[in-house]
């Protein structure tokens, strides 16, 4: 017979839980030895069905960026132009943030989401930006690639809610355009529509806010900005 | 139960996971190396973008550097614990996408097949593990949606889309399927609950 707990576990371990859902389940995990018994059980079941994933090489020399991402040495050349580009960033952006009136600070702690493997041969240029607000803690960290409308953004910090984080871009009018909800935590990816990313440029601002969960983004926001945050060209 | 891997090579992931969690990045090259083409087939298959699927497998190593230190040996074999981080990661990207990703006709395809597998009751054999067994003796609607889902990452939205059905009838099928598949599990196993 499947008890409660058991069904959280197995879809937890299915993947079905909503973001929200999961958040709270893992927490819940980290104290309560039935259901983390509960998810090795399931989880060892389920991997009978792993060899139907096929192994298919990657295109790419992945392992080259994965050296660098964790701190490798000797292969730091490969990557010093974006390297070079992100402290010349760094120094006009700590240069700019003291005019800046708005509340995010706009500073690339990481080189991590440069060296993503389309940087690694030619290094493109990028849209960065870090997004604060007045919770303590709350991070996002947001690059974007023009070159592909791909945009990662990083989240730290992220209090429990009823509701969602939704990124937002302000337009050259003065409205905001969603560009659709995020994780909670970790890092989530999207491709931004080719209709939207005329707005994505030096300058642009970026603003969560919090919303009733949707598979689509919001026409406009239904409260003030949680956090906001200038975007930077990196190149 | 047949092990998908052999003791010999789960004691070596384990060794070269045992070395990652202590830092040594040449533990990690080497897993790498053992591994990646199967992690990369995990975020193919569930993101469906060989670019995408690329960064989440750089995304997976990164994380299987950092959280070397959580695998509990013997809870679950080391290729189980590096698939389900890569399967997480797919997952996470395939929910964060603005719009609901779209379910691709081998998805819907791999499913109709399942339906016609289901039926085929008298392929059951001793050999299988009991995921597969149970798999194909519980309700012939729930087994296609279960592993879409596990396989293909699709949530419960998607897997509507998929099937056809309203997203409460399709939960409802895997809250069932589970619950069939728990009790064929634990009456395949002699009567063990735990």
């Amino acid at each position: 017979m499947i008890k409660d707990f058991d069904s959280a576990a197995a879809e937890y371990v299915l993947g079905t839980l909503s973001a929200s859902d999961r958040a709270e389940f893992e927490a819940s995990m980290a104290n309560d030895k039935k259901l983390s018994d509960a998810v090795s059980f399931w989880q060892a079941e389920f991997s009978a069905m792993d060899d139907e994933f096929s192994e298919v090489a990657p295109k790419d020399d992945i392992w080259a960026s994965i050296s660098r991402e964790i701190g490798g040495a000797g292969d730091a050349a490969a990557n010093d132009n974006m390297a070079a580009s992100l402290r010349r960033w760094k120094f006009a952006t700590f240069a700019s943030v003291a005019a800046a009136s708005l509340l995010g600070l706009f500073v690339v702690t990481e080189l991590r989401q440069a060296n993503a493997p389309t940087a690694v041969t030619a290094p493109k240029s990028a849209l960065v930006a870090q997004l604060q607000g007045d919770i303590d803690g709350l991070l996002l960290t947001a690059t974007y690639s023009p070159a592909d409308g791909d945009m990662k953004i990083d989240v730290e910090g992220m209090p429990e809610t009823d509701t969602e984080p939704e990124i937002w871009v302000k337009t050259s009018d003065q409205n905001t355009v969603s560009l659709g909800q995020i994780s909670r935590s970790g890092i989530s990816r999207m491709t931004v529509p080719v209709d939207l990313r005329a707005h994505l440029k030096d300058g642009s601002i970026l603003i969560l806010t919090m919303e009733p969960p949707s598979k689509l983004p919001h026409s406009k926001p239904s409260g003030d900005a949680v956090a906001l945050g200038r975007a930077a060209l990196i190149t | 139960m047949p092990e998908a891997i052999p003791s010999f090579e789960q004691k070596q992931l384990e060794k070269l996971l045992a070395g990652t969690a202590k830092g040594d990045k040449r533990a990690l090259e080497i897993l790498y190396g053992k591994t990646h083409a199967k992690l990369f087939g995990v975020c193919l298959r569930i993101c469906g973008n060989d670019q995408v699927a690329q960064e989440l497998l750089q995304e997976t190593y990164v994380k299987i550097w950092r959280r070397a230190d959580s695998y509990a040996t013997g809870r679950a074999s080391p290729m189980s614990w590096l698939i389900t981080i890569a399967r997480n990661s797919a997952i996470d990207w395939r929910r964060a996408q603005p719009q609901m990703a779209q379910v691709s006709d081998d998805i819907l395809l791999s499913m109709k097949d399942e339906h016609a597998d289901t039926a085929q009751k008298a392929e059951l054999n001793s050999e299988l593990s009991d995921m597969r067994h149970c798999l194909r003796l519980i309700d012939k609607r729930y087994s296609p949606v279960i592993r879409a889902a596990y396989l293909d990452g699709l949530s419960h939205a998607e897997l509507a889309a998929a099937s056809g059905k309203p997203i409460g009838t399709v939960k409802s099928w895997i809250r069932r399927g589970l619950a069939q598949l728990k009790e064929c599990i634990d009456r395949r196993r002699g009567g063990q609950v735990r």
